[in-house]
């Protein structure tokens, strides 16, 4: 059986710099940081919101000068925990691309963690968005 | 059939993930800012004569110096964070325009100062989720310690 060899022009060595194997390594230390960090804090505030979410967030809609209602602390709830999720998610399997991508000396690895780097900025480009229009409401 | 005739339509699948990664990035800071802007002007704005603030009367303060401090307290956070957006900002819009030029114009020391000014942006968040972290730790331990 023939087998046809992997073209090699990807192969990183000849495009990338020890400069960037450095800064991609530093990129892949932080955001694999910020992924451990972010996923133990949503556990320690999802965690109590399952107990008792629902007494806590009545509580803090009656709250004098809160200016809002409980459908809508929940509504808020549910779209910051979605796009913390998400964004975690991406920041977390793009530190391990940039990783292996450097470790494996492979330019296709390193494009993949860069395209989930991109959903990480779109799922905050979304998350922003809505916060906006959510304070801007409020001056309303 | 059209060609691409786009400025980067030579590059390989890592430089073209890397620009478009850092087109995303330019949008995503300017959205990010405007959403910051938006929260520390609504904070301000916040009706702080609305909250019943119990008296310290062991410290000798008076509800309206608590009231004051309170407000001192807000225009503290208020500040921090203008700061901490105006830097994160200024580090995500730097990765940007330096990768969309570097890539553009095959210049690939302009390239790696932008991938450097990326991992200062998640260093920064990093720090400050570390911060996050001990805060809310601590936070923690101070609930149960009361009871």
């Amino acid at each position: 059986m023939i087998q046809e060899e992997e073209p090699q022009e990807d192969i990183f060595d000849d495009d990338i710099s020890d400069a960037d194997k450095t800064a991609l390594l530093e990129i892949s230390k932080w955001t694999r940081v910020i992924s451990a960090i972010g996923f133990a804090i949503s556990v320690m505030v999802v965690l109590p919101m399952l107990l008792d979410g629902s007494a806590a967030l009545k509580q803090q809609a009656a709250m004098p000068g809160a200016n809002t209602t409980y459908s809508k602390l929940v509504v808020d709830f549910f779209i910051n925990f979605l796009a913390a999720a998400t964004m975690l998610y991406q920041l977390y399997k793009s530190s391990n691309l940039f990783l292996n991508g450097v470790q494996q000396q492979n330019s296709n690895t390193l494009a993949q963690g860069f395209i989930h780097l991109k959903n990480f900025f779109i799922a905050l480009i979304v998350f922003a968005s809505v916060r906006m229009a959510i304070n801007l409401l409020n001056f309303i | 059939m059209e060609q691409d005739h786009s400025p980067v339509s030579h590059i390989s699948f890592l430089q073209r993930s890397i620009f478009v990664s850092a087109k995303t990035a330019n949008i995503a800071a300017w959205l990010a800012l405007a959403s910051a802007l938006t929260a520390i002007t609504n904070l301000l704005n916040f009706p702080l004569q609305q909250i019943p603030i119990p008296e310290n009367k062991d410290a000798g303060i008076g509800e309206a110096e608590m009231r004051q401090m309170l407000r001192g307290f807000i225009y503290l956070v208020a500040i921090i964070a203008v700061a901490i957006s105006l830097v994160t900002f200024f580090f995500l819009t730097r990765f940007s325009s330096k990768v969309k030029k570097g890539v553009s114009n095959n210049q690939p020391t302009t390239i790696s100062e932008g991938l450097r000014s990326l991992g200062s942006y998640f260093k920064i968040w990093g720090i400050l989720m570390m911060l996050a972290m001990i805060f809310f730790v601590l936070s923690a331990l101070g609930l149960l310690l009361r009871g």
